[in-house]
């Protein structure tokens, strides 16, 4: 019964576009907030339940991955939940705090709003008002069409998450199916691991530079959404419309070698999703697909680009005659922008299984591997849990990154200058003239005031060597970063 | 052929409103196996109207050394017509990890039913396909196929045994044997009150033709005056030495609930 562990792979994703609140977003938190509290009007604070968890989440680097002095890092995370229903259960609010302390990454140290909404239900509808989550899609490894939240991977990788989202959502059910409208207020900016974390971005977010493009039609601020989702027979749909800004960011480098960063742009994006369910004897079917406009690399325009995955599910009950069931996936992820970085299931197949032992404890074992069909390359996970008691529960999870970096890591530090240049405009042919400008300038500027043998030059050189990495001029080696990023990862947690 | 979920088990499984006695005395002349079809077809037509109920749970969980283990859930659910359209929400409270997860079934007579499990931590809502037969409820000495409700009477063939005193009871020996090949058992031998229908004692014999378990039924009561509910059902495997105790209580019914009630909108927001 339980899938979560099938949630938490899909931290490469989140590896790249970790998330974390800014002051802007607090602010929007805050008046959403109070947003929700007015209209509450006479309800009494403090009639109501709370709980707690706290989680302990620490990962071990077996190996070195020579860019980060940590081989491990603890995370810890306090999450309370309050809540309170009145008027027979037609109104009721939530309230999901959350803090995490980063024991290596203190940028990662934030409070969080989960949740914090009120809901109000009459017969055939009801209205959401306040900080909420929202979950689209029906793979598992995947979910293309999922889109209203930002991801938050302030946790660890096992315990992958998204941010709350202030929004007002009015929810019909109908003969029709059950329609949703969103407004979305505010918007939460992905912070990437800063370069000395594991399973990071080597290369330091200048947070300073981000870029929110706007466009005239737009209320600054304001995103929409619209699902509608029906089923009939064995079969469930469901189609959704989003207009706002992407929650992926454009990533680019600044082109200078004396102060490298990495520079988010966040575009306005239109996407349409399209999901897709059908139960047959025993078996799920599943597929959906988002065809995403708008969106831009580097800059560049590539028009519409489609993301989809597919795949079937099954179980085997009582397996061998024991109490234990088996629940199996295939799937396969596609998405049209090979080339591109952030494209990570481009030709991918997942294929997993949970094991339930159907136990007093509530045991579980996840395996699962994600493969690179055309390259090679993949990621395997393990992953076992039980409760310990009442109040407690432990998972131990490993993840072995399948992946080499096809290219040799040649010295072009030992050639001299007049080829260096050479071989750094072959290598990066894709840059626009004015960026090759830009950055051979600043290895001029280095070079000139460092003296070319200097440290200083070295380590720009690496940096290069980097980014050409991280560029698209390796589209088959995406995953080669993750070469030495093989974890271990212990995850306690106590209920209060 | 729909598949009757845990809830509609305490709801409806054990719902007997005989207005007389379970036979009549010319159905009582009839041969073993016409008698104990008959028997099964008066209680599956006799189940009362109960319209709606709610109800708490809590399912114990004992091991051979007498450690227990508790799970707690509250449920809903609403009758539909003629054993089409029952709808049934279950809601887990306990243990912690697993509270607020919610299970939402809508049953139907001649195709399968139709499940959705919301799953809290990862606010998603996945349809699922209907659980396997023999495999254990939540780590407990019940089955699937125990708490499905039995499914239809035209899944089972019957015969009546005997008659025979339970507990100072007049009761009916009834055995079914399971047609479908996925069932865990060979057979059921059901100890059943001639007057009110109640069903004291179940046995259930493994596919060795063993015998696997013994449920016992008891704390009957009659809520508003008709409907007849079990307060506990104690599940014993005699071959593991486990057991599990369902304890249900807080029955109410008739309270009125809506369709509105068994959506995945309104599971998203169960508590």
């Amino acid at each position: 019964m339980k899938l979560s562990p099938i949630a938490g792979i899909g931290y490469l994703r989140g590896s790249l576009n970790s998330g974390k609140h800014h002051f802007y977003s607090l602010i929007i938190t805050i008046i959403a907030v109070g947003f929700v509290f007015v209209p509450a009007g006479a309800w009494a604070v403090g009639d109501g339940e709370w709980i707690s968890e706290l989680v302990w989440d620490f990962s071990y680097f077996p190996e070195d991955n020579g860019r980060s002095d940590i081989s491990n890092n603890s995370v810890l995370t306090y999450k309370a939940e309050y809540y309170e229903a009145w008027n027979d259960g037609a109104d009721s609010f939530v309230f999901v705090p959350m803090l995490h302390f980063d024991q290596s990454d203190p940028t990662l140290d934030v409070i969080e709003i989960a949740e914090a909404s009120w809901i109000h239900v009459e017969d055939t509808w009801e209205v959401r008002t306040g900080i909420r989550q929202v979950s689209w899609g029906v793979v598992e490894s995947f979910q293309p069409v999922n889109i209203i939240n930002q991801t938050n991977f302030t946790g660890s990788f096992v315990n992958q998450s998204t941010l709350g989202q202030p929004m007002i959502n009015f929810s019909t059910v109908q003969d029709w199916g059950i329609l949703d409208l969103y407004i979305l207020f505010g918007f939460e900016e992905q912070v990437f691991p800063g370069p000395d974390s594991r399973l990071a971005i080597p290369i330091e977010l200048d947070e300073d530079e981000t870029v929110f493009p706007r466009d005239d039609r737009q209320i600054q601020g304001l995103d929409y959404a619209i699902r509608w989702q029906h089923s009939w027979d064995a079969f469930e749909w469901a189609l959704s419309y989003f207009n706002g800004r992407s929650r992926d960011p454009d990533v680019d480098y600044n082109y200078d070698l004396t102060d490298s960063k990495i520079v988010a742009t966040y575009h306005l994006v239109q996407q349409v999703g399209l999901e897709l369910l059908y139960i047959w004897n025993g078996w799920t079917f599943k597929f959906e697909a988002a065809a995403v406009d708008g969106q831009k690399e580097r800059g560049r325009e590539f028009g519409v680009y489609t993301t989809a995955a597919a795949g079937v599910e099954n179980s085997f009950n009582a397996l061998f005659g024991s109490n234990i069931d088996l629940i199996w996936f295939v799937e396969y992820l596609y998405d049209q922008r090979e080339d591109s970085l952030t494209a990570f299931f481009e030709h991918d197949v997942f294929a997993g299984g949970v094991f339930n032992f159907n136990d007093a404890k509530d045991t579980n074992i996840f395996t699962g591997a994600f493969w690179d069909v055309r390259d090679d390359e993949g990621i395997l996970v393990a992953q076992a849990s039980r409760r310990l008691n009442e109040s407690w529960k432990l998972s131990l999870t490993g993840a072995y990154f399948a992946v080499e970096r096809k290219r040799p890591k040649e010295d072009i530090r030992q050639t001299n200058q007049a080829e260096f240049v050479d071989d750094i405009t072959s290598e990066f042919t894709f840059l626009d003239e004015s960026n090759l400008e830009k950055l051979l300038e600043s290895f001029s500027a280095l070079v000139i005031q460092n003296g070319f043998d200097s440290q200083r030059v070295n380590d720009a050189l690496d940096e290069l060597f980097l980014i050409s990495e991280l560029a698209i001029s390796e589209p088959d080696n995406k995953l080669g970063l993750l070469e030495n990023e093989s974890t271990i990862a212990i995850q306690l947690i106590h209920y209060f | 052929m729909g598949k009757r979920f845990l809830a509609m088990l305490v709801a409806v499984m054990f719902a007997t409103n005989m207005s007389a006695a379970v036979l009549t005395p010319e159905e009582e002349a009839l041969p073993p196996e016409a008698k104990g079809l008959r028997i099964a077809e008066n209680l599956s037509d006799d189940q009362d109207g109960y319209v709606d109920s709610i109800l708490t749970m809590k399912m114990i969980l004992i091991n051979k050394n007498g450690d227990e283990t508790v799970r707690e859930m509250h449920t809903k659910n609403k009758e539909g017509v003629d054993g089409e359209g029952d709808m049934g929400l279950i809601v887990f409270d306990s243990p912690r990890d697993q509270k607020g997860t919610a299970l939402l079934t809508h049953s139907h007579k001649d195709e399968d039913d139709e499940q959705w499990l919301y799953l809290p931590a990862l606010k998603r809502v996945k349809k699922i396909a209907s659980s396997g037969k023999s495999g254990s409820f939540m780590g407990s000495e019940f089955s699937f196929e125990d708490i499905g409700g039995g499914g239809d009477t035209k899944d089972y063939d019957y015969k009546w045994l005997r008659d025979e005193v339970y507990e100072g009871k007049q009761c009916f020996v009834l055995q079914s044997i399971p047609k479908d090949k996925n069932s865990g058992y060979t057979k059921i031998i059901a100890w059943i009150d001639k007057e009110s229908g109640r069903n004291y004692k179940t046995e259930f014999y493994d596919r060795k033709n063993s015998h696997l378990k013994t449920m016992t039924i008891s704390g009957f009561k009659k809520y508003n005056g008709e409907h007849d509910r079990p307060a506990e059902l104690l599940m014993v495997n005699h071959q593991t030495g486990k057991s599990t105790k369902m304890l249900m209580s807080d029955y109410e019914f008739g309270v009125g609930l809506s369709e509105q009630e068994f959506t995945t909108n309104s599971l998203k927001r169960a508590r």
